[in-house]
């Protein structure tokens, strides 16, 4: 299986004036390509930490995190960006959808960006996404009138836009009912059918339902070694 | 179909739709006082010379007792002389349509029909002037208030009175405003004056220079120098030259004015670019303090920090291309109107109102380039921010360590917590805060300043006028019996003394050699050409206000008589210092000075000594009187011109005290008010900052005030904070303003005094002023704070609390 991201001793640690507080310590993990992984644990316990240093979103202060085969950890903050709008979708637990573009248009905020899409295909693939994930019609609507689910649904087609191998969420449904937090999660199980890496923090008990390893996280530290619930056809079935 | 950048672009503008258009309204109002101050200066600046030019302006004019033709002929054989022309200048008296009297300048011109220097251009009516007819010159039209075809009386200075026909009227560009000076200029044929009872010959003499063998026009020296040499070669030639002129060369008459209204033009354009900058720096930094969490998104989906930077630099651009467009066509119109209301102040006539490239690259510059420049910091800081850091949402997470200033703010303590908040409220973004309390002082400030310099204009006229113990002067055309004069004058009443002078043309000779005294002064190339003024021993009708050195002494023992000049020689001849020994030539003798100050006089280039004898004859007299109005001094004059035609005296001219500053005194008004509409200009500048800064301390406040009403404060008393946090700006700013403004006005009075009088001026302050500015500063702050307080009222607790 290939390996698509994997942590070296990744250690992170905040200064401020007092003190430095160490929110991670010694993490060794390995996410293998067609994952479905869940990192849960509980509020402060470093999983969000965890996932930003995955996706990019910040940097460790010692170790290697290595995604499709790029050294993460010691990129040129310039570079991350545009390194990250390629290679992974991320999703946000208050969806962070820009509010004065259209719904077609926060999906092509991203193919604008990096301009891996050719520009005459962006259009066609917005619509498209927005129709996989079930929302044909919304197009020009802005997402202040949107429900939450719907708007979450929009977050995940914007994850999309560029077709990226890894899609990362950060409490995804943190911010939704349950019955509407069951229609992401398939949603997340679908990309992860289609081959997509996927990476879930959560709170929800739910998550690790529909995921194929669960990370636990305790005071910046993994508890135990990722472990697989069930094989992720299972998981696919079970969705 | 523009991309998602663009439309990110244009809608986040249209969101913010209320705040753009502040930054519209300051981009439009900075551009457009930029571009009315330049547009005018170019316009003015080209036509006014162009126009003065074209009417072959005259280098040097003498004037000479009496002269005829023959006189022109040798002179127009001169080698250096390229062009002459003749005049004949009268005083005189003429009626005016309400009966008054008013000052005549007569003129009659050698040749109507090939006028070679200070060329005449006909208007209305009849050209040239037939016999029996007059021509007025068109801006006196208004003081005479005549038509063409109306007879109009005058009386010229040796009594003669005369009744003719105003045939027209003409453009003569070389002379000063008829308006301002109160008096008419007037055009006959020499027919029309032989038949008013004078002879006919003429008393000023005009030459203009051929240019140098390189082809160089002549500076002022080598002119001044000229002037003397023809002086000399006037005087071996037995004309009597009782005046010499030397014009800088190209130099309007009106330069001084127009200098110190240019200056203060382009002192106030630099504001306004600067004023615009401050708001846009504060719009910027406002909105994306707004769009933090929408960067770090941007960011998380792949934009990097360029891209991030180009959205909002894009919007800076919309902002300037519709600030710009709203402005230059309003900005070239209102232009247009100014140079037109200024034209018949400079008298002279605009042939194109074109506007140079250059003009409009610069405010373009301005309405684009001082936005984008001002967005630059805000901009780079945003862009550069990690996601890390816009999801911690660093504004408001970021260390914040209270200087002196907050820390003393957070101390003070009142009555109401309502007020401590609202206090506090007003410093919680500390470069928000400084920058719109900056501009707001800073407006403040320059409100002081505009009455300071007032105060300090008028002080230096009052200053002017005390230090003359006179109120009439008279000028005689040759030496009189001072006794016999005297006489004459003893019945009339509000006399009260004279004391006799002696005036004539003179010039510097800055040698320092001894040996000058056997010299020729004819060969000496470096001269200034002055008026010399020899006041009798123990004088008190004199005492100019010293700038350095002193006033002349009555020590008859110093070694060498003692000479004073005014600042006006100083500024043709820098290198004169106090104590040095001047060699002065005048009435064909060379003598050595020494100087022992440099008093400040408006007007032309002086120089004041004593004479070492009372005075026999002389050609003037000073004489007290009772009282120094206007008015009476005026109703003297015409008293004097009377007896001196009754009794043959040969008047030169008869001068007021007030003569020489009523000419200053209506170009500092000029001066006043175009500081009191530029200032105005900057005044609502900075209140529409005030509202801004208002308007987004509301906006980041939408939350908290929405808490604050959840726990029970009225709309009332939300409005009650923002008052108090306005007003205590405003108070803040006023404060700062007055320490401001010292340096402020010194440095205006300076630049001003310099262009205006040649001197600095002396700062005189207007303690009033510093009060008056309180409440007004007050009232601009709490009037630019209504239009926020409205919205945040309008605002239900719902959602406010869930405002994001």
């Amino acid at each position: 299986m290939k390996k698509t991201i994997t942590l070296i001793g990744v250690e992170k640690t905040y200064h401020n004036q007092q003190q430095a507080c160490s929110i991670l310590s010694n993490i060794e993990l390995q996410i293998n390509q067609g994952d479905f992984v869940s990192i849960i644990g509980k509020s402060g316990s470093g999983k969000s930490t965890l996932l930003n240093i995955m996706s990019a979103i910040d940097q460790p202060s010692k170790g290697q995190v290595i995604v499709n085969d790029t050294d993460i950890a010691h990129m040129h903050p310039n570079k991350l960006d545009s390194w990250r709008g390629r290679n992974i979708g991320l999703v946000f637990q208050f969806f962070q959808l820009i509010p004065t573009l259209t719904v077609l248009e926060n999906i092509l905020l991203p193919m604008d960006f990096c301009k891996v899409i050719p520009s005459h295909k962006r259009r066609a693939r917005a619509e498209q996404l927005l129709c996989d994930v079930g929302l044909t019609g919304m197009a020009n609507k802005f997402p202040s009138i949107l429900s939450g689910g719907e708007k979450q649904r929009v977050a995940v087609a914007r994850a999309l836009a560029n077709d990226p191998d890894i899609i990362m969420a950060d409490e995804p449904t943190g911010n939704l009912d349950s019955a509407t937090a069951k229609t992401i999660f398939n949603l997340f199980c679908q990309l992860n059918a289609q081959g997509k890496t996927v990476v879930l923090v959560s709170h929800d008990p739910d998550c690790q339902k529909y995921s194929s390893k669960t990370i636990l996280i305790s005071d910046g530290e993994i508890q135990a070694e990722p472990f697989t619930l069930r094989p992720a056809k299972e998981v696919r079935q079970h969705a | 179909m523009l991309n998602t950048l663009w439309m990110k672009t244009w809608r986040d503008l249209w969101q913010n739709r209320g705040r753009s258009a502040l930054v519209i309204l300051s981009i439009t109002l900075s551009t457009f006082t930029l571009g009315v101050i330049l547009n005018s200066y170019a316009i003015l600046s080209r036509e006014m010379t162009n126009d003065f030019l074209k009417s072959n302006p005259t280098a040097i004019s003498f004037n000479i007792e009496r002269f005829d033709e023959d006189l022109l002929q040798k002179i127009a054989q001169q080698p250096a002389i390229d062009k002459v022309d003749a005049r004949r200048q009268i005083t005189g008296e003429i009626k005016t349509q309400n009966g008054e009297w008013k000052p005549l300048l007569l003129f009659v011109l050698h040749d109507y029909k090939d006028i070679k220097l200070d060329v005449l251009r006909p208007e209305q009516g009849s050209w040239p002037p037939g016999n029996k007819q007059i021509l007025i010159e068109r801006q006196a039209v208004t003081v005479l208030g005549a038509n063409v075809g109306e007879q109009v009386q005058l009386k010229t200075s040796a009594g003669l009175v005369a009744s003719l026909e105003m045939s027209g009227t003409t453009h003569d560009v070389g002379l000063a405003q008829a308006e301002w000076e109160n008096i008419v200029y007037g055009y006959i044929s020499a027919q029309t004056l032989l038949n008013i009872g004078e002879q006919a010959y003429f008393n000023q003499l005009k030459v203009s220079l051929k240019s140098s063998a390189d082809g160089q026009e002549q500076s002022l020296q080598q002119m001044a120098s000229a002037a003397n040499q023809l002086k000399v070669w006037l005087s071996e030639q037995q004309y009597q030259v009782s005046n010499v002129k030397v014009a800088p060369p190209g130099e309007h008459p009106h330069a001084n004015i127009t200098g110190g209204m240019f200056m203060i033009q382009k002192v106030f354009a630099v504001l306004c670019c600067l004023l615009s900058a401050v708001l846009v720096f504060n719009l910027m930094s406002a909105m994306l303090s707004k769009h933090i969490a929408q960067i770090g998104v941007m960011k998380a989906i792949g934009a990097s920090n360029q891209q991030v930077s180009q959205i909002y630099y894009r919007s800076v651009i919309v902002l300037g291309i519709i600030g710009m467009l709203l402005s230059l066509p309003l900005a070239y119109v209102v232009a247009i109107w100014y140079v037109d209301m200024l034209l018949p102040m400079m008298n002279f006539n605009v042939e194109s109102y074109r506007v140079p490239l250059w003009v409009l690259l610069i405010e373009i510059g301005m309405g684009i380039g001082v936005p984008m420049v001002a967005a630059f910091v805000p901009i780079k800081k945003a862009s550069q921010l990690t996601i890390r850091e816009t999801f911690m949402e660093y504004n408001q997470q970021q260390d914040h360590h209270a200087n002196w200033f907050e820390r003393l703010v957070y101390q003070l303590s009142f009555s109401s917590p309502a007020i401590s908040l609202a206090v506090r409220n007003s410093i919680r973004n500390r470069s928000r805060f400084i920058l719109t309390m900056g501009v707001l002082a800073f407006a403040a400030a320059l409100l002081m300043a505009t009455f300071n310099i007032t105060r300090t204009m008028n002080n230096t006229i009052a200053v002017e006028q005390a230090s003359k113990n006179w109120g009439i002067a008279l000028k005689f055309k040759q030496n009189v019996t001072v006794a016999t004069v005297v006489d004459m004058l003893k019945d009339i009443s509000g006399i009260t003394a004279t004391e006799a002078f002696n005036r004539s043309p003179a010039a510097i000779i800055d040698t320092h050699d001894e040996s000058t005294e056997q010299s020729s002064a004819a060969s000496d190339p470096h001269k200034l050409l002055v008026t010399l003024t020899k006041l009798k021993p123990g004088s008190t009708m004199l005492n100019m206000p010293v700038i350095t050195g002193r006033w002349l002494s009555d020590d008859n023992a110093v070694d060498l008589p003692e000479v004073v000049v005014s600042q006006m020689v100083i500024k043709h001849m820098p290198e004169l210092e106090i104590g040095m020994s001047i060699n002065i030539e005048s009435q064909g003798n060379i003598r050595l000075f020494k100087l022992v100050g440099i008093v400040r006089n408006i007007g032309a280039a002086s120089i004041y000594t004593r004479n070492t004898e009372t005075l026999i004859s002389a050609n003037g007299l000073y004489l007290s009187t009772t009282t120094q109005s206007r008015s009476s001094l005026n109703q003297l004059r015409k008293t004097l011109y009377s007896i001196a035609e009754q009794r043959g005296v040969p008047l030169s001219y008869i001068n007021t005290a007030w003569q020489s500053v009523d000419v200053v005194e209506d170009h500092f008004e000029i001066i006043f008010y175009l500081m009191m509409l530029l200032t105005v200009i900057i005044i609502f500048i900075a209140s529409n900052g005030i509202m801004l800064t208002m308007m987004t301390n509301i906006i980041e406040r939408t939350r908290e005030n929405g808490v604050l009403k959840a726990v029970g404060a009225s709309n009332k008393e939300l409005a009650k904070m923002l008052f108090f946090e306005a007003v205590f700006i405003g108070v803040l700013a006023w404060l700062v303003g007055c320490f401001v403004t010292l340096p402020l006005s010194f440095v205006v009075a300076y630049s001003l005094g310099i262009l205006l009088i040649q001197t600095p001026f002396e700062l005189v302050l207007q303690p009033m002023v510093f009060l008056y500015t309180l409440p007004i500063t007050v009232v601009v702050t709490t009037i630019a704070s209504m239009i926020p307080m409205k919205n945040m009222m309008k605002m239900p607790v719902r959602e406010a609390l869930i405002y994001e």
